[in-house]
């Protein structure tokens, strides 16, 4: 019985496709069967950032419309990975052609045959999100350290409760720590006061997760990128709650210091 | 009165919005069914081609038992305009034939309400013929009451399950008769707790319900109802409610309390307020931490900027107390021990 997560953060362009792209490429990375699921219909984008645009034939309207035999015709296996499939959204659709029942449906069938099926929420509150949740058991709020997408991931919260969708979980996207060192930026702390859900990770900003996702390889495989080791921890913790959560925080002060902390309290342990 | 209420499986009630019928949660469904054929048998004129919004509560309604309601319904020229529930089933089931569904309880009116407020009740499109007014017992003033109301429960409880349906229609009806029996006993609709949620731009409501875990909602005859919410309002939340509200839990900014009497935050205050948001200039708003986006009390706004000591690194602590003092609205600490 799979798992169904949608990654969701009502704003736009905090990293929501990204994110789904890079958990789910780690979750396949550790051996899991995963499907994702673009929910975005009329913009396509999962595809591109998975580098796999040109294999799409049948798409998520094609599915719950019964275009396609049955929807392991429309998944689209990753060049990467045997077990991760994506299945995209329409481009030339709208958000009313598929229907909440029809995304509950879709999800059942899918919980069968994967340990993870992860749904890209478009942004925004209507029809769209209303259909990605619909199969949904649990959700990933994808946030920015801004006030406005803090406002935004708090009325999906608020949502997301109403739906009965009892996970739900923060993943805290684009973090500068120097920024954040000299209170320009919000804290994990303060963002938490609000919001005060549990915190599943926090991703570091970095320009190679642009090159990345430009490229169509998911940063979560590239070893020298801060973000894809921030993408592993989440991923790591996804699949064992009791993983520690890796701070993005790079100066070599601070991790000096963690060093010598963590050493004195080994030996004095 | 509640326990009159509580015999009758449907309670027809008249509000701003049109009619409203409360279907109570534990009633047998056949009774249910049973129930509406009754009243449109009894109440031919007034019903005819009513169109209903139907308050199921908690209840988990079924597709055949909401499709066997629809039919009986339709027999009877009455069309369901929307429902309302706390039930995820009922919600979804609703929705899936076509109707608007919305989350909440209005619930079978419980509590005393302080203030009647009759005069937001509209008239619902109804012939006047049909609005008979009640045997009205000359009542003392509402205050004392109560012992004549609990005598009048009983003989209420006696009665025909329609009696007790027509009759509280008529307490919001009939705007001549404040004293009435009834009304002391049975609070308009203003008087129900709602969280509305404001992303339904089409003005479609979403109310809290007292069913949800951490609602309650304590009644005293002689006091003013207070709402008593155990969770965090987030962005887009609001509640309004015709007494006081406690809320223990944060107000997030983007949520709003509308409350006609006092509005106690145990949480961090973030968001806006109003208190005596139907004028009562004694209204206060107590909380421990005040960050709020918006504070207002009666007709006034609390000024920030003239007073800006809580917007300091290090606000007064404490316990805090924002209340109307002549013209202005002032923060004041209240004393600790």
């Amino acid at each position: 019985m799979g798992k169904v997560i949608v990654v969701t953060s009502g704003k736009g362009g905090v990293g929501k496709t990204t994110a789904s792209a890079n958990i789910g490429a780690g979750l396949a990375s550790q051996g899991k069967s995963v499907v994702i699921i673009d929910t975005d219909i009329g913009l396509r984008n999962l595809d591109l950032v998975m580098g796999l645009e040109n294999r799409i034939v049948f798409d998520l309207v094609d599915v719950v419309e019964g275009k396609c035999r049955s929807f392991r015709q429309a998944l689209i296996k990753d060049k990467r990975f045997d077990n991760l499939f994506i299945l995209a959204s329409a481009q030339s659709r709208e958000k009313d052609s598929v229907k909440p029942e029809q995304m509950k449906k879709l999800c059942k069938e899918l919980e069968d045959a994967f340990d993870y099926i992860i749904l890209d929420c478009p942004a925004g509150i209507e029809m769209g999100f209303k259909n990605a949740i619909a199969g949904a058991s649990e959700a990933i709020v994808v946030t920015n350290p801004e006030v406005s997408a803090v406002r935004d991931a708090d009325r999906i919260v608020g949502l997301l409760e109403a739906a009965e969708i009892k996970t739900i979980r923060l993943l805290l996207n684009r973090v500068r720590s120097g920024m954040v060192a000299k209170s320009q930026m919000l804290s994990v702390d303060d963002i938490q006061d609000i919001l005060s859900i549990e915190l599943l990770g926090q991703v570091p900003e970095d320009e190679r997760i642009v090159h990345a996702s430009n490229r169509g390889e998911p940063a979560i495989l590239d070893a020298k990128s801060k973000a894809g080791m921030a993408y592993r921890n989440v991923v790591a913790r996804i699949l064992d709650p009791a993983v520690p959560m890796n701070c993005p925080d790079t100066s070599i002060w601070s991790k000096l210091r963690r060093v010598f902390t963590t050493d004195l309290g080994a030996q004095v342990g | 009165m509640a326990y009159a209420v509580a015999e009758s499986a449907i309670v027809l009630k008249g509000t701003r919005h049109g009619l409203l019928a409360f279907v109570r949660e534990d009633a047998d469904w056949r009774e249910v069914l049973g129930e509406f054929v009754s009243l449109t048998h009894q109440n031919s004129e007034f019903l005819h081609e009513a169109s209903l919004v139907l308050d199921f509560g908690w209840r988990e309604v079924s597709e055949e038992q909401f499709d066997s309601l629809l039919v009986v319904l339709n027999e009877h020229g009455m069309s369901c305009n929307g429902i309302l529930s706390t039930s995820l089933q009922t919600r979804t089931v609703a929705e899936s034939r076509g109707y608007r569904a919305i989350i909440g309880r209005l619930g079978l009116a419980q509590h005393h309400g302080r203030r009647l407020r009759q005069e937001q009740v509209t008239l619902p499109a109804v012939d006047p013929q049909a609005a008979i007014a009640p045997e009205v017992v000359d009542s003392p003033p509402i205050a004392e009451v109560a012992p004549v109301a609990a005598v009048q429960e009983a003989s209420v409880d006696t009665s025909a399950p329609s009696l007790v349906a027509e009759a509280s229609l008529e307490s919001t009806l009939d705007l001549d008769a404040p004293s009435s029996q009834f009304d002391s006993a049975e609070p308009s609709v203003a008087n129900l707790p709602a969280v509305f949620d404001s992303s339904e731009a089409d003005g479609q409501r979403v109310f809290s319900s007292s069913h949800e875990p951490g609602v309650h909602m304590p009644h005293f005859e002689d006091e003013e109802p207070t709402l008593y919410l155990r969770k965090t309002l987030r962005s887009g939340q609001r509640v309004v409610f015709a007494g006081n509200v406690v809320l223990l839990g944060d107000l997030n900014p983007g949520a709003q309390i509308e409350a006609d009497g006092d509005v106690i935050v145990m949480g961090q205050l973030r968001g806006s307020v109003h208190a005596g948001c139907e004028g009562d200039e004694q209204a206060s708003v107590i909380t421990s931490s005040l960050r709020a986006t918006q504070l207002r009390i009666a007709d006034r706004f609390y000024s920030a900027e003239a007073d800006n000591r809580f917007f300091k690194k290090s606000p007064p602590t404490g316990t805090l107390r924002a209340r109307l003092d002549g013209e202005n609205v002032i923060v004041e600490a209240l004393p600790g021990r």
